[in-house]
C-alpha cells in the first residue's frame, strides 16, 4: 500500500477522519482500527515512514 | 420410501459450502484488467495480489474456463524478475467470525479442502497454504503440481484443522488462503506441512515454480473453493447477484451518479446521506469523484464526507454553498472495507 500523503480532517475541533492518498487515489479514512487503510497508516506512522499532517 | 432414500443421499453439509468469495472470478467491481502492477493490490473482487519481487504484471478477468464457458483470473508477467528475492502470491482473507465453524483451537477442529482449476505456462510445484491471524500466527501448507504447461488441470489440497489455536471471533481477518507463484529460498526453506507458528521460511514451503522469472509467463485459476471436510466436491455455483452482494461487504463501487440538489442560503451547508446497498464489514474508506456542479453549489469540488457519520451502513456528505438559491453537485463514490 503506497501512501503518499495523510492529513487529519476536523469537525467541531475534533479529528474525525484522515484524508489520505493511497495508491494514487484520495480516500477519506475513518479512525477505525478495523479499517485496513487506517491500520496501515498507523503502522507506517509507528514505523516512522509516514507523518499525518494536522488538519487545516 | 423413495423420498426417504433420496433424503439419505443428500450431502451432509447444507447451505453455502464454499468459504471463499468470488471463486468463479465473475465479480469485477474494480475493473476487468489491471496493467503495470508492481505493488500489492486487490484485483478481481476479494482476490489480492502481493509481491516482494520486482516483476511487473497484468492481472485480468479472462474469458477462459476449463468448461469452455466462464471466467478465470489471469496473471501475466510483463517484465520479469530474473532473480526474485522475495515472494509473489495471490491470497484471499476471511473474517474470523466467518470461520468459527472450523472449530479451530478445539479437539473438534475441522479439515478443509481447497480445490481449483489452474492453467500455467510454468510447470512445477506451487505452494498453497492457510494462515491464521491469531496472537501467534499459525500456518500449514502443501503444494499442487502443474504437470503440463498451458493446460487446465484440477487440483485439490486438504488441510487438517488446527486443534491448538483459536481464531478470534471478530470481523477482522482470521484466516488467509495463499496461492504461491514464486518464492526465494528465504520464503520456502522450512517445512510447513503441519500446523505451527509462522516464520518466513514456512510461507511458501515447497514452491519450486518461478513464474515471475519469465516475461510473458501466465497463471490462471478459477472455480476456487474451500469447503469443510477432506473431500473436494463439485464447485458451488452462485448467481452473479448473490456473489456481488457477498463481495459488497468489502467493496462497493457505485456506478450510478449521485446528485445533491437543494435550495440553500448563502454561506450555509447542504447535506446528503447515502445508505449502502449492503452493510459493509466496518466503516469504509470513501473516495468521491466530482462530476459536475452548478448554481449555489457550483464550486467545482466534490462534497466532503462527514467523518463521524461513516459506518458500515452509510455516511453523510456536505458541501458549502457559494450563494443563495438552487444548486446541485453530481458525483459518484467508492467505499472500501476490505480486510
Amino acid at each position: 500500500m503506497n501512501i503518499t500523503s495523510a492529513q487529519y480532517v476536523q469537525e467541531e475541533g475534533q479529528n474525525v477522519s484522515i484524508r489520505a492518498t493511497i495508491d494514487g487515489v484520495e480516500w477519506g479514512v475513518p479512525l477505525s482500527p478495523s479499517n485496513r487503510h487506517y491500520a496501515e497508516i498507523m503502522r507506517q506512522v509507528e514505523a516512522g515512514e509516514l507523518t499525518i499532517a494536522e488538519a487545516e | 420410501m423413495s423420498n426417504a432414500r433420496e433424503l439419505s443421499q443428500l450431502p451432509s453439509q447444507t447451505g453455502r459450502k464454499n468459504l471463499l468469495y468470488n471463486g468463479q472470478m465473475q465479480v469485477v467491481q474494480r475493473g476487468t484488467s489491471f496493467t503495470g502492477v508492481t505493488t500489492a493490490q486487490y484485483t478481481l473482487d476479494r482476490w489480492e495480489w502481493a509481491s516482494l519481487n520486482a516483476e511487473t504484471v497484468t492481472i485480468e478477468q479472462a474469458s477462459d474456463h476449463p468448461s469452455g464457458v466462464g471466467q478465470s483470473l489471469k496473471f501475466t508477467v510483463t517484465t520479469a524478475d530474473a532473480s526474485p528475492t522475495g515472494y509473489t502470491v495471490f491470497h484471499q482473507k476471511l473474517e474470523g467470525a466467518d470461520v468459527q465453524n472450523l472449530r479451530y483451537g478445539s479437539a473438534n477442529a475441522k479439515s478443509v479442502t481447497v480445490s481449483f482449476w489452474v492453467k500455467a505456462s510454468v510447470t512445477g510445484d506451487y505452494s498453497v497454504n492457510l494462515y491464521t491471524i491469531t496472537a501467534t500466527a499459525q500456518i500449514i501448507g502443501s503444494v499442487i503440481t502443474v504437470n503440463s504447461a498451458d493446460t487446465w488441470e484440477y487440483k485439490t489440497v486438504t488441510f487438517v484443522g488446527d486443534t491448538a489455536t483459536v481464531i478470534p471471533n471478530v470481523v477482522s481477518e482470521g484466516l488467509r488462503l495463499t496461492i504461491g507463484l514464486a518464492a526465494n529460498a528465504t520464503y520456502n526453506d522450512t517445512d510447513n506441512t503441519s500446523w505451527g507458528a509462522y516464520s518466513a521460511g514456512k510461507f511458501l514451503y515447497g514452491q519450486t515454480a518461478n513464474l515471475v522469472g519469465t516475461t510473458s509467463a501466465t497463471f490462471q485459476m478459477t472455480d476456487v473453493q474451500m469447503e469443510v471436510g477432506s473431500v473436494a466436491t463439485e464447485f458451488e455455483y452462485r448467481s452473479y447477484g448473490e456473489e456481488l452482494a457477498l463481495c459488497q461487504r468489502y467493496y462497493q463501487d457505485q456506478d450510478q451518479q449521485s446528485i445533491m440538489s437543494s435550495y440553500v442560503s448563502a454561506g450555509s451547508y447542504h447535506y446528503a446521506s447515502h445508505d449502502l446497498p449492503m452493510q459493509m464489514r466496518t466503516g469504509p474508506s470513501i473516495t468521491i469523484t466530482y462530476l459536475g456542479a452548478g448554481g449555489s453549489l457550483g464550486s467545482a469540488t466534490a462534497p466532503t464526507v462527514q467523518g463521524t457519520s461513516i459506518s458500515g451502513t452509510g455516511f453523510y456528505v456536505y458541501k458549502a454553498s457559494i450563494s443563495a438559491g438552487m444548486g446541485y453537485t453530481i458525483y459518484r463514490y467508492t467505499t472500501d472495507a476490505e480486510l
